[in-house]
């Protein structure tokens, strides 16, 4: 038996099995021999003494065999029992390790927290806008929102969302495309009416909409077929959130009546909780889009091409892959543009994920998730090779206590083990302060970078648990892996030696070569938010052509109320009285487009016949205003005069036009006095 | 010649083994020889069976083993009785009188 078995055995360790197997066939051989010197002893010669005594012990093989199995399974419970006594003790141990070493431990523990936190975060968001559909919309592949894509000459391909109502009403028709194709449109408007009037979020929808999307109504039901006739009964339908909030809980709020903008609706049933519709807006209500289209589209708006409004999403037919049903629908599309004369002859369809962040030519929010996602990982990685660090400092600080152990018998691995536990109860420490930062920026960034999603409330759930105990397992093992190993090729002898320098040269290599890397992603990640900042200042600095530090700009809903244009001018007139009057307004204008709200763009003529070719950028946009437009927004008139009282209904027609547009209708020439055409189409509001 | 060995019955060898062993710690020859001794031989147990049950009984925490050394300085694994060895003892013991007795009273006095 070797010294190392003999000390096995001394402090109880459990035997292995060559030694088992060398005590059964001693205790036997024993046994054997004695018997054998009694029945010399006795005469008998030393062949047929032999044989007795075997005979007398029975089948010695098959004794032996059994007592060997006896043995093991009796060393390997032994070992069970100790590697859960070994994990008990790892835990003790490291316990009382870390109480010492408090300022150690908060540093890693924040460090790694910080890692930690910001990428669950980032899970959540990615998993929310990136791997899911909006919620409770049931996504068994074949569902497709619609994008609309189009090459410009200037500014090359450009991706909408919305369609006019007849291009619409011919999708639904496309053959071999489409089992069933809903549309909606969200907007806001008012609820009640006079002081108790308030803004909510709703949804003009077709009927079809809330069960393509495979939803069910939590309570009472939703809209049926006949409603798409003409004149139907105003029904709606509300979020979950909003009959919590306003109609006192889903069951109570069945049957009440919500007058919007001049029409009185009752609730006919409540979508489950968390649904906001196809895409991640905040939603309050549905309602039947023949309800109150009409009312901010125009009473035409079944029949307006020049209006895109409507966003699409379709159940594409059994068997029909999103490629298909886009070839499909774009062969339709175009056909029906030809037909009528619209830009849509050059447009293709794209049957796009259900899931909007995967947009085509990608949704902002989908693109700041991905980048935020491999920042926080980079983040991570440079908090993991941190902690790497302290912890190899740490231990090279501990070498003779670890060649202590060694010495003592203990294996490489088990000294491993015991360090991969205390680093794995350090990364415990920081998973649950991890949770809290994951918490607190999920929040940030809500209210930052990711405005205008509507997030459901959820907090800390089972899944982002989950993930954050993967990562604490994941870290610990990164930061740990490489300290641990190295305490584990402790050499002994050179340790127990007192006056040692302090690390070979192969541990001070591993040193720096984790500095190193920390010391990369650091400037990485610096770079990364100094271009960051730079860009945002930049942007915040832009010339956008009008002042607007101090404008408000104010849309009235009048949509329900106006009888004639010449009511909604009047209206209108009452309100900037209204407004003028309040202390502290400077000055106050109507304006139909406001900057980066909405765009009007018209066709525009010069000389001869010749429509102006699209610009870069679109257009060109045209905006019809009252007299102290330019005064309010701050925008200089550069060359002649602004519009005053004597420009109104009947006087000659006067315009004033940018100086980009100067230059492109009459380059070289003063602008002054010139002339232009513009088309009309069918105007979407009361006013000519 | 003597007469035919009688067969133990079952888990009999048991209770005679942890007895032996109330007198002291002894390995499986010993305990082998002082049954033989003590039951004039009446009972054939095969050693094997002996060091089975041994065994099987250490595995139980009835006995405790250990390896010492003899008079002749041989390595030899001895085996001592626990307290719950003692307390199996004296649980089979009192079935064993319970046992016998209720025999007896069938078989009536010979």
């Amino acid at each position: 038996m070797t010294p190392a078995d003999r000390l096995r055995r001394l402090v109880r360790l459990p035997a292995r099995a060559h030694t088992i197997r060398a005590d059964v066939d001693a205790e036997i051989a024993f046994h054997l021999e004695t018997t054998e010197r009694e029945l010399v002893a006795r005469g008998m010669s030393a062949v047929d003494a032999a044989r007795e005594a075997r005979r007398r012990f029975g089948n010695v093989e098959e004794v032996r065999h059994m007592l060997g199995l006896l043995g093991q399974t009796e060393a390997s419970a032994q070992r069970w029992g100790q590697w859960w006594k070994g994990v008990v003790h790892d835990m003790a141990r490291s316990t009382r390790t870390l109480r010492r070493e408090p300022s150690f431990v908060a540093v890693v523990a924040i460090t790694l927290a910080l890692g930690m936190g910001a990428n669950a975060t980032m899970f959540r968001v990615v998993d929310r806008l990136l791997l899911r559909p909006a919620p409770h919309v049931r996504d068994d592949g074949s569902l497709s929102l619609l994008y609309f894509q189009r090459e410009t000459t200037e500014f090359g391909r450009v991706t909408s969302s919305s369609q006019s109502y007849p291009a619409f009403d011919r999708l639904r028709d496309t053959r071999g495309a489409f089992a069933d194709v809903a549309g909606w449109w969200a907007t806001d408007a008012s609820l009640g009416a006079g002081a108790d009037a308030r803004r909510v979020h709703i949804n003009f929808v077709t009927p079809n909409f809330l069960p393509l999307l495979g939803v069910s109504a939590y309570r009472g039901r939703f809209f049926t077929a006949e409603e798409w006739e003409v004149q139907p009964v105003p029904t709606a339908v509300v979020t979950h959130a909003f009959a919590e909030r306003e109609l006192g809980g889903a069951a109570a709020a069945i049957g009440t009546v919500l007058p919007i903008e001049g029409t009185t609706y009752t609730v006919i049933g409540v979508s489950p909780p968390g649904f906001v519709g196809a895409v991640m807006r905040e939603s309050e209500i549905f309602l039947p889009m023949a309800t109150g289209v009409g009312g901010s589209i125009g009473k035409e708006w079944r029949s307006n091409l020049n209006v895109r409004w409507l966003r699409i999403v379709a159940r594409r037919a059994h068997g029909v892959s999103s490629a298909q049903a886009g070839a499909a629908a774009s062969m339709a599309l175009q056909h029906f543009g030809r037909s009528n004369k619209k830009s849509d002859s050059l447009a293709t369809v794209i049957a796009g994920s259900i899931i909007p962040a995967r947009a085509p030519d990608g949704a902002p929010q989908g693109r700041i998730a991905l980048w935020l996602g491999a920042v926080s990982i980079l983040l991570l990685l440079v908090a993991c090779a941190n902690v790497a660090n302290l912890l190899l400092a740490r231990t090279l600080r501990r070498r003779r206590e670890i060649a202590v152990h060694l010495a003592l018998g203990v294996s490489g691995g088990r000294v491993t083990r015991a360090l991969i536990a205390e680093t794995l109860m350090l990364g415990v420490i920081a998973g649950t302060l991890a949770l809290g930062v994951a918490l607190w920026s999920d929040a940030l960034l809500r209210k930052t970078l990711l405005r205008n999603v509507a997030w459901d409330s959820g907090q800390v759930d089972l899944r982002l648990s989950l993930f954050v105990a993967a990562l604490v397992v994941v870290v610990s093992v990164i930061a740990g892996l490489v300290p641990a190993i190295v305490a584990a090729r402790t050499p002994v002898m050179d340790a127990l030696k007192s006056g040692i320098r302090d690390g070979g040269s192969r541990r001070t290599g591993i040193r720096y070569a984790l500095i190193i890397v920390q010391g990369t992603l650091s400037v990485v990640l610096l770079v990364g938010a100094g271009l960051f900042v730079h860009s945002f200042s930049r942007a915040r600095s832009l010339d956008l052509g009008f002042a607007p530090d101090g404008l408000i700009f104010v849309q009235p809903q009048l949509g329900g109320i106006a009888n004639s244009a010449q009511d909604f001018d009047q209206r209108m007139e009452r309100i900037e009285a209204r407004l003028r009057s309040l202390p502290g307004v400077l000055g106050v204008t109507q304006s139909v487009t406001t900057p980066f709200e909405s765009q009007w763009d018209k066709g525009i003529m010069v000389s001869g016949d010749q429509l102006l070719p699209p610009l870069k950028g679109g257009g060109p946009y045209v905006n019809a205003v009252s007299n102290d437009y330019f005064t309010v927004m701050g925008s200089p008139v550069l060359k002649g005069r602004a519009f005053t009282n004597g420009d109104a209904n009947g006087s000659p027609r006067v315009a004033v036009v940018t100086e980009t547009m100067a230059r492109v209708l009459w380059p070289g020439k003063n602008a002054l006095g010139e002339c232009f055409r513009c088309l009309l189409y069918t105007s979407p509001s009361p006013r000519d | 010649m003597p007469r035919d060995p009688l067969d133990l019955l079952q888990g009999t060898l048991d209770v005679l083994i942890l007895k032996t062993l109330t007198w002291g710690p002894k390995h499986g020859y010993a305990v082998a020889q002082w049954l033989r001794e003590t039951t004039s031989d009446e009972f054939s147990v095969e050693d094997g069976a002996l060091y089975t049950a041994l065994h099987r009984m250490e595995h139980r925490r009835w006995l405790a083993a250990e390896w010492g050394v003899n008079e002749e300085n041989r390595r030899v694994k001895l085996y001592t009785l626990t307290a719950d060895g003692r307390k199996e003892l004296r649980a089979r013991t009192a079935l064993w009188s319970r046992y016998v007795s209720a025999v007896q009273r069938v078989l009536g006095p010979a």
